[in-house]
């Protein structure tokens, strides 16, 4: 389309060539761009093959020489700060000028840089030398103050033309790269086209690339990282295993020597506990253990004839037999709470009140001697000589030291030697003062003075038994109504305990409090007393319903339950009402689960009415007439007994005048007005005409 | 009007220094070397200007002005008609032209002496190839 377009043939023809001509340039036009595009894929396919950044520079440059005949090109790539641009990458330069650096801002490459826009520049030498004459003119004008230093920038020298293209991800700058030529005006509009695309690639191609190092830096580093945590856990696991080896070497050394200091305490307690009483191992081992005086009863026995009986068997028979004996003898005093301090061939002595003070020493003593006497008669079909004393004697370790033992030393211990080499066979004989301790509880005989070595004449005495309630007048006064007919009564209960109550230890159990033959006392008392009820008075129809089994179980397992409690406990003489209260309910729990054990559970809804009578001094349901009775009687038979009650020993007259004074309902009063007139002495009189009820005189 | 064809392209890279003639109002002439005229497209060029000259103060009264680029490889020289149309400050022809002028003073260290303050655009109205009066 030209503008000078006319109708004739001539200017037709030169419009023609003009047309054909502008045809010829389409035509050039197309066939270079197919060239490009065929282009682009080339150099795309090079640059993409990679992932390392130095293989993608070089075949970028490398493309643009052997594809666009490109000879002089370089890459950089901007700094970490974002001022300086770096040579990364260069081709067709004599020295490869790697590394050198241009600031952000400076020449071409710098100016692309801080603009992040193409530039394309054909004369470059002109304006260098316009630029630099402009320079001198002024220098020479002496306007030098506006100038700056003429900067070197890497390049080709003599570089007429040059190109430089902004390398961008996502607007980010990362670098430049660059193409020069000595010649002028050497790129055009469509190199220009050309090495944008080709620029876009590059930066993508150099950023996956440098993403993809980072990446295996990263994995590098990690891997660099697991190893070493690895080589430390190896060492650690070697250090651990190490030290739990170690420990556990220690552990089982500590174990292994603790295993044998128990062994040895052990050992030691059991060879301690050979030497002296239990109880007291635990301070011999702390080297602790004082000597102490106390009063105590000591017993010595001795077998009869055991020297030709030892003649007569075999010695391991003998021997046998020897340490059977001793093994019941010596179960039997500690029942009693005693402590077999040593035997001498078939002699055994025993201490009762060590290492810790009792006060019913001398009575378990009597009662353990009585005890081995029945055993020995029935076991071994030979007879045993006891002899016992009781006094003050000193207690402690003594011996050699290496041969020491927990003793007794005193003039009581020759006083019981003594009275067991006086005693008569099959007996046990007591001292006077033991005899002072227990003459209220036992059957005792004098055996008159008697020569001891070294002592003058001693009196001795033999006990016999347990008092029964007729050997006792202070019990039951053998003028009163029920004297004449207590033993027959008594006989019935002791039959009963022996038919009915075979596995109760009575003697045993009585003797934890010191009340001995208590339970039998009530219980003869109370058959007495109910017998009594059914002949006359008005409860003659009520006595009657009373099974008597029931009531002699009553009243002999009324306080069983201290088979179990502590004997300091119900020996103490000051415990206040609260302790004794205490006291009372734990005996009471403890009776009631030995009467489940024994079968009166039937008997148990009495046995709470009992204690409950007790504890509130009469004051209990009218038609408790069993336990009216057993309940009369326990009261009158704990104030009687030998042992203190309430802290002071009791007549029978004082003890009727109380049990008199309980507070108990009307209809119920015969019952205790009954046992009053039954153990009475007869020449003593009931007086009720006062108004505080009976005085008796 | 006319269109600038391809082939005057490399006469454009400022390579060899252009001729500027201009004519003030009272009609006096003015001619000068400018570094370089700026191809915009095929119907506009530009000039740059920096300082204030006679040029700029003729084209302030005058429009109208005559050019004469050489082709560096092939010695062609073209002459030019083009009438002033617009002063552009910013803008993908400023840019390429302030770029280019930051480029080569950067290196001089001039780049506070040489500052575009405008690209001044023109309209070809004429052109052909040779040096001289409109044939």
């Amino acid at each position: 389309m030209t503008k000078h377009a006319t109708d004739e043939p001539g200017a037709l023809r030169s419009e023609i060539a003009a047309n054909q001509s502008i045809i010829d340039d389409l035509n050039r036009s197309l066939a270079r761009k197919t060239d490009e595009v065929r282009i682009i894929q080339q150099i795309s396919f090079k640059i993409t093959a990679s992932l390392k950044l130095d293989e993608i520079l070089a075949s970028i440059l490398k493309a643009l020489d052997e594809v666009l005949g490109f000879q002089h090109s370089m890459i950089l790539l901007l700094d970490a700060a974002g001022e300086t641009l770096r040579v990364a990458a260069s081709r067709g330069y004599l020295e490869a000028g790697l590394g050198a650096e241009v600031a952000v801002g400076v020449g071409v490459v710098g100016v692309v840089a801080k603009k992040k826009r193409m530039l394309r520049v054909g004369g470059l030498a002109a304006g260098l030398s316009y630029a630099n004459r402009l320079r001198e003119g002024m220098r020479k004008a002496g306007e030098e103050a506006g100038l700056g230093n003429v900067v070197e920038v890497p390049g080709l020298p003599g570089a007429q033309s040059q190109i430089a293209f902004p390398l961008l991800v996502a607007d980010r700058l990362i670098g430049v790269f660059a193409v020069e030529s000595t010649t002028p005006a050497a790129f055009d509009e469509l190199d220009e086209v050309l090495l944008t695309i080709l620029s876009h690639q590059a930066a993508s191609a150099i950023e996956n690339a440098r993403l993809y190092q980072q990446e295996e830096r990263r994995v590098e580093e990690l891997h660099e990282a697991r190893a070493e945590l690895e080589a430390l856990n190896a060492s650690l696991e070697a250090k651990i295993a190490e030290r739990t080896a170690r420990l556990e070497e220690a552990h089982r050394s500590s174990q292994i020597a603790l295993e044998i200091a128990e062994r040895e305490r052990m050992r030691s307690t059991a060879l301690l506990e050979r030497m002296a009483p239990p109880q007291v191992v635990p301070l011999m081992l702390e080297d602790k253990l004082l000597a102490r005086k106390l009063n105590a009863t000591i017993v010595f026995t001795d077998l009869e004839g055991f020297t030709r009986f030892s003649s007569d068997v075999e010695p391991d028979e003998l021997f046998a037999r020897l340490n059977d004996f001793f093994s019941r003898a010596g179960a039997q005093i500690a029942k009693y709470r005693g402590y077999v301090n040593k035997t001498n061939g078939d002699s055994i002595m025993a201490l009762f009140g060590v290492p810790f003070e009792s006060p019913t020493h001398a009575m378990d003593a009597v009662l353990a001697a009585l005890d081995m006497q029945k055993t020995v008669r029935s076991n071994l079909g030979l007879r045993m000589r006891i002899g016992i004393s009781s006094g003050s004697i000193t207690a402690g370790i003594l011996g050699p030291r290496d041969k020491s033992l927990y003793d007794v030393l005193g003039d009581s211990v020759n006083v019981a030697s003594r009275m067991e080499k006086l005693c008569p066979p099959g007996s046990v004989t007591i001292s006077a003062q033991t005899l002072a301790i227990v003459e209220p509880w036992f059957d005792i005989r004098p055996l008159g003075r008697q020569a001891v070595k070294g002592k003058g004449r001693l009196p001795c005495y033999e006990v016999l038994g347990p008092r029964t309630i007729v050997q006792d007048p202070r019990r039951l006064d053998p003028t009163s109504r029920l004297a004449p007919v207590a033993g027959a009564l008594w006989d019935e209960v002791a039959r009963f305990e022996a038919e009915r109550l075979q596995s109760v230890d009575f003697t045993s159990v009585q003797a934890r409090d010191g009340n001995l033959r208590h339970n039998e006392c009530v219980a003869s008392l109370a058959l007495g007393l109910l017998r009594h009820l059914r002949e006359e008075g008005p409860l003659r129809e009520h006595a009657a319903a009373i099974d008597e089994d029931e009531l002699v179980s009553l009243a002999l397992l009324h306080d069983l339950g201290k088979h179990a409690m502590d004997p300091a406990l119900l020996n103490d003489p000051d415990l206040g009402l609260v302790e004794l209260e205490r006291l009372r309910s734990e005996l009471l729990a403890r009776t009631e689960s030995a009467f489940e054990r024994l079968g009166f559970r039937a008997l148990v809804s009495a046995l709470r009415q009992l204690y409950e009578l007790e504890r509130t001094r009469g004051a209990c349901p009218e038609e408790g007439l069993l336990v009216h009775i057993v309940g009369a009687c326990d009261i009158y038979d704990a104030l009687v007994a030998p042992k203190h009650y309430m802290g002071r020993g009791w007549t029978i007259a004082g003890s009727l005048d109380e049990l008199l004074r309980l507070d108990v309902p009307a209809s119920i009063k015969p019952v205790y007005r009954a046992l009053a007139e039954l153990v009475r002495p007869s020449r003593a009189t009931l007086h009720d005409d006062r108004s505080e009820d009976v005085l008796f005189r | 009007m006319a269109r600038l064809p391809t082939e005057i392209r490399a006469a454009l890279e400022g390579v060899i220094p252009a001729s500027i003639g201009t004519c003030s109002l009272d009609g006096t002439p003015n001619a000068t070397y400018v570094s370089q005229v700026f191809y915009v497209d095929p119907e506009h060029v530009a000039l740059s200007f920096q300082f204030f000259n006679k040029t700029v103060r003729n084209i302030e009264e005058n429009p109208r002005a005559c050019v004469i680029v050489t082709d560096p490889i092939s010695a062609q020289a073209w002459t030019l008609e083009i009438e002033f149309e617009r002063a552009e400050e910013t803008g993908p022809v400023f840019d390429q032209m302030e770029m280019q002028l930051e480029a080569i003073a950067s290196m001089q260290g001039m780049q506070d002496v040489f500052k575009l303050r405008a690209a001044h655009v023109y309209r070809v109205t004429e052109v052909r190839p040779g040096m001289g009066a409109p044939g």
